[in-house]
């Protein structure tokens, strides 16, 4: 009987051990091109603008906006509370940890959609989870947002709202610049010299 | 022995179990054969976009060495489509069928040029086969849209818009400020009613003397 059971005991050592070699031949947490061609065809990978817009509006703690232009074109104008990480750096190391954050909704934006599906695509492969893409960049934002179009006097309800929301969505984001305080220092250095004059009249 | 019998059955069954395990794993046939690093470094070159306006060179003349690929669905390519094309609609592109088509040309070095309705449609087909090996699969810039469009409309009498999607349309902070201006006007000038106030009441301290 102690014979078997070493025997046993070798075989499920050494077949356990084969199976480890096995894992390290094949590392894959990649996924598989099937699934990820599913997922391309899928639409639900994309956010509109006025969900992102939304989402911003309502300080959405769970949003991770990700503008995956270069740093110079991030620098003179980006969406609210977006994280700058350029295309050729998206796969860095230093970043990686963000995209393991699975509690957040990551949305990758560009001017367009092509560099943000670049990066979607290469990162969605990674098995990174909660990746979106804004749907027609910000390209479509400044159409939509900033711009919005008065609906036809036809178009249905649905229509009318989604307007009445972009507007007030552009006054939110339109509003936050302060160019009041400039014309206020100007208005005091004037009264100041009116001041001697009127000493002047007392004499 | 019949302890030994028992033994000895548990033991087939688990050496069964994990040669099954084993066959089970092997079992995907698709393989990237670019790592994530080297398909980004591709896509960051532009090597692989073409230009629409060379591309209706190669249609016009019937250039030997292109075939056009179609990812749209059929009932667009029913609609319209550029001469030459074949439909694969991107949620067939790797049916062993379609994937043999395509590495076959790939192989024969012919270059497969990938055109959805606008570049995002076949931006991502485009970089999953690249990923998978196929090394003369290119991406049409502007998709069919602008195709069509430049197409029926030779002599640029209606402006198109530029086919490199990824510039910047609009000063999107030049836009910011014309919203400022238009719509938040009753705030900038609210200030300026407080000025006249107090220029009154220096006034008032001069006429005392």
């Amino acid at each position: 009987m102690k014979r078997v059971y070493i025997i046993l005991m070798t075989i499920a050592v050494l077949m356990s051990a084969g199976l480890f070699l096995f894992d390290d031949k094949k590392p894959d947490d990649q996924l598989s091109p099937q699934k990820l061609l599913l997922e391309i065809n899928d639409d639900s990978r994309y956010w509109s603008t006025d969900l992102v817009a939304d989402k911003i509006i309502k300080h959405d703690p769970a949003l991770l906006l990700i503008d995956v232009r270069s740093n110079d074109q991030y620098e003179e104008f980006s969406l609210p509370g977006a994280l700058n990480i350029p295309l050729e750096n998206i796969l860095d190391e230093e970043w990686q940890g963000y995209f393991l954050a699975e509690d957040f909704d990551i949305v990758l934006f560009s001017n367009d959609e092509i560099y943000a599906g670049q990066a979607w695509i290469l990162l969605r492969r990674l098995n990174y989870k909660n990746l979106r893409v804004m749907q027609g960049g910000l390209n479509h934002w400044a159409e939509t947002i900033m711009q919005p179009l008065m609906p036809k006097q036809s178009a249905p309800q649905e229509a009318f709202e989604l307007y009445d929301f972009r507007r007030a969505a552009n006054q939110y984001f339109g509003g936050g610049s302060g160019e009041i305080q400039p014309v206020d220092t100007e208005t005091i250095q004037v009264t100041r010299k009116k001041k001697k004059s009127a000493v002047e009249g007392g004499c | 022995m019949d302890g030994k019998n028992k033994l000895l059955i548990v033991v087939i069954a688990f050496v069964l179990l994990i040669i099954l395990g084993i066959i089970s794993v092997k079992k995907p046939g698709l393989y990237y054969e670019m790592t994530t690093e080297q398909a980004l470094e591709n896509a960051l070159s532009y090597m692989d976009e073409v230009f629409p306006e060379d591309l209706v060179y190669i249609v016009e003349n019937s250039t030997p060495g292109y075939q056009l690929v179609d990812v749209r669905t059929p009932y667009d390519f029913l609609k319209g489509h550029i001469a030459t094309a074949v439909n694969i609609p991107s949620n067939i592109l790797l049916e062993e069928d379609n994937l043999d088509f395509l590495r076959g040309l790939d192989k024969d070095s012919v270059i497969i040029v990938l055109y959805g309705n606008n570049q995002s449609q076949a931006n991502c087909p485009w970089m999953l086969l690249r990923q998978l090996g196929l090394e003369n699969v290119k991406v049409l810039l502007g998709g069919y849209d602008y195709f069509h469009a430049s197409i029926t409309d030779p002599y640029g009498i209606e402006d198109l818009p530029s086919y490199l999607v990824e510039d910047a349309k609009y000063d999107f902070n030049e836009l910011i400020q014309s919203n400022v201006a238009s719509e938040f006007s009753p705030d900038v000038s609210a200030p300026e009613v407080v000025i006249p106030k107090r220029k009154t009441k220096k006034a008032a301290v001069e006429g005392g003397c």
